[in-house]
């Protein structure tokens, strides 16, 4: 009964503070707002995500078949007629030199550029025509090769090729490779990819709350004062954390709506993510409780809670991919350095909750690191916080 | 009266080598308003601290009605009601809904802390202010409001750490009034650098210094104990060598049943029967030692005499 006197209390001092609850409610569908201005015209399908330059030098052939064959130009309309669930493929952009094309991919603005030859058109006429030539028909693709989305292109293109080769030419093709995507992520763009990572961050605002709201009230006297009364430790932490638990809960729908609101599909259930949530808010809780601990001011309790944020979320995979940092292996998974931070696995959660549609039978592994890390991470922060500042000394 | 409902004995606190509380040994008697005076670093608020329960002693014992107080035992913590000398309010919460939360938090029934809170704002002139965010609120009203949250759940032991710290005039006056009235039904120990407020407001005043108890008896019976006669306070002039205050000291000794030098404060204080006739003689031992005088002031015997003598420095030093 106590704590929710406590919760109330809070709450009520939360929702006054209007820096805060503009931070903790507005902040997160901003930052899916920046993505969505990022990566967020799913209308365009995959052509936003693969950006193709071609450096045409075909000089075309003669008249074959009463028509002249000017297969690069055919090519690229190829390229630029495919299409993926009714939405262009490719963006195709037609370039004069290849030396200002390299530097466009360098800058990562194109994922891979296509040189077609001088001698496409009459290289393949002569297959046409059955006859032999020394020459084979050569197209080069040029990209970076750490990039994924030159990767993702490539393999695309190559199957293009072939339909084209196999079209004007009449070469034969042994397999004919069919790209299919997993469900729902066809037109998948960074910005489906990124709103899970978005959740997550605002939910680790918490630690932040928590860490400001519990100096404050130790730096103002008004712990000791109710130190005083008849409430105990147990039900001061318990009214605090529903209070923020509550804030939470705000703040999920409206990052979650924002998200809606600007496109992002989501294939699974939204019990599931809140639940996600709710877990992964302990952690935030319990860290905020423990950078409370040993912070002296509000103001040092938000640099040091920011200290604890940037690794928390950016090491995470939250905001962009982490490279492999593999440690040990466990049965058949690869424990990475950070399996060890308790966002990663509620990242992993969400995203494949809301790309790939699973259910929790599906995230045993996730769900079950997260909740050990969460609840152990949050009792440390109860323990600790109760015996540095609650406890006779 | 005489009644003990508060008793404290051998009460020792270390924080590493320093003893800020030494042995300390109080009895309070149910209904009285006991004084606590002590200069700063005496001890006070750690006695104070161990006494409602949110210090553990070192050595020692508390007792509420022969019951011990220890931190784990709320219900006896209880029966005490703490105003701190800082203004511990929660500044986005309104008068009526911090009393009505600290009401609860002493697990008053429902009903009981709206009353509660309701006589409270009434009896400390917070009623049209009952709204209000305690930030909104003047010094003074915060001062009360601190007051409040210290009486909520009615308690039978009340400290109030310097109630008067930072009051204009009329709100000094005001809880000065509001003390006297809730002494008629409380025990009250008053920590205070007033001597005015503590010889006005305490049945006996115990001084402390260096986390010892140096005396404890009523205010006038301390008076008297220092002596008889009047109190001089001389204004000197110009620079005041700290050497030579042992010295100067020294010289007016033979003169004056007491004297005290300040050569911070420019001041000499001296205390003599029929002093106005040893003046004369004060004054040429002072200009021997190139002191000019300036202003003199007369007056009675005060606790701050009493301070002064037991501790060799002013209360507020």
């Amino acid at each position: 009964m106590k704590a929710l006197s406590v919760m109330r209390k809070t709450l009520r001092e939360m929702l006054r503070e209007r820096m805060t609850t503009a931070l903790m409610l507005v902040f997160p569908p901003l930052l899916v707002g920046f993505y969505y201005v990022a990566f967020g015209q799913t209308s365009e399908g995959l052509s936003k995500y693969i950006s193709i330059l071609v450096l045409n030098q075909d000089t075309g052939a003669a008249a074959f078949e009463a028509q002249p064959l000017t297969a690069g130009q055919a090519f690229i309309q190829v390229l630029e007629n495919a299409e993926y669930e009714g939405l262009p493929l490719f963006n195709v952009t037609a370039v004069d030199a290849r030396s200002s094309a390299e530097i466009t991919l360098r800058e990562h603005k194109a994922s891979l550029l296509i040189v077609i030859p001088a001698d496409f058109s009459s290289v393949l006429q002569d297959f046409g025509r059955g006859e032999d030539s020394l020459a084979a028909a050569e197209i080069t693709l040029v990209g970076a090769p750490e990039s994924s989305e030159y990767l993702f292109a490539r393999s695309l293109l190559n199957s293009y090729l072939r339909q084209f080769a196999l079209q004007i030419a009449g070469w034969e093709e042994s397999i004919d490779v069919q790209y299919r995507f997993v469900p729902g992520t066809g037109t998948m763009s960074d910005f489906d990819y990124g709103v899970g990572g978005a959740i997550v961050f605002g939910i680790a605002f918490s630690t932040l709350i928590a860490a400001e709201y519990m100096v404050r009230e130790y730096v103002g006297g008004t712990l000791l004062r109710l130190r005083l009364t008849r409430l105990s430790a147990f039900e001061l932490l318990a009214g605090v954390t529903l209070a923020i638990t509550v804030m939470a809960g705000i703040q999920m729908p409206i990052t979650l709506g924002a998200a809606l609101l600007m496109g992002f599909t989501n294939h699974g259930s939204l019990l599931l993510i809140v639940a996600i949530c709710l877990l992964f808010n302990l952690t935030a809780i319990g860290l905020g409780l423990l950078v409370a601990c040993f912070s002296r001011t509000p103001a040092d309790a938000t640099n040091l809670a920011s200290a604890v944020l940037v690794p928390l979320v950016f090491l995470s995979d939250a905001l962009y991919p982490m490279p492999e940092v593999p440690l040990f292996s466990w049965g058949a998974r690869l424990i990475q350095l950070y399996d060890f931070l308790p966002t990663t696995h509620a990242v992993a959660a969400i995203r494949q909750v809301t790309v790939y549609g699973k259910g929790m039978g599906d995230l045993i592994f996730e769900l079950t690191a997260l909740t050990l890390l969460s609840v152990s991470t949050f009792f440390l922060g109860v323990l600790v916080y109760h015996r540095r500042r609650m406890k006779l000394r | 009266m005489s009644e003990v409902v508060l008793q404290a004995e051998g009460l020792t606190k270390r924080y590493g080598d320093l003893v800020a509380v030494d042995g300390l040994s109080i009895e309070v008697h149910r209904g009285e308003v006991f004084g606590f005076l002590g200069p700063n670093g005496a001890g006070k608020t750690t006695s104070i601290n161990m006494i409602c329960g949110l210090l553990q002693p070192d050595s020692g014992t508390v007792r509420i009605d022969g019951d011990s107080i220890s931190g784990q035992d709320e219900a006896i913590r209880a029966r005490v009601g703490v105003c701190p000398q800082d203004i511990v309010v929660w500044e986005r919460l309104t008068c009526r809904e911090q009393l009505q939360f600290m009401g609860e938090m002493y697990a008053l029934p429902r009903q009981t802390a709206i009353q509660r809170s309701q006589q409270l704002l009434e009896e400390l002139d917070l009623i049209e202010k009952q709204n209000a965010q305690a930030r909104t609120l003047s010094g003074g009203m915060q001062r009360r409001l601190n007051l409040a949250l210290a009486l909520v759940h009615d308690p039978e032991i009340v400290i109030l750490d310097e109630p008067g710290a930072g009051l204009d005039p009329q709100s000094r006056v005001k809880v000065r009034e509001y003390i006297h009235a809730l002494a008629r039904s409380k025990t009250i120990i008053l920590t205070t650098h007033n001597m005015d407020e503590a010889d006005r407001l305490a049945d006996r005043v115990a001084i402390i210094d260096h986390g010892r108890l140096l005396e404890l008896d009523t205010p006038s019976a301390l008076k008297r104990r220092v002596g008889e006669g009047d109190v001089v306070e001389i204004e000197l002039q110009g620079e005041i060598d700290a050497q030579k205050k042992p010295s100067i000291e020294k010289e007016l000794a033979p003169i004056v049943d007491a004297v005290l030098l300040d050569p911070e404060d420019k001041q000499v204080t001296v205390r003599a029967r029929n002093a106005v006739a040893k003046l004369a003689a004060v004054i040429e031992a002072l200009e021997r030692h190139s002191l000019s005088v300036g202003e003199m002031r007369l007056r009675e015997n005060t606790l701050e005499d009493v301070f002064i003598q037991l501790t060799g420095r002013r209360l507020r030093s």
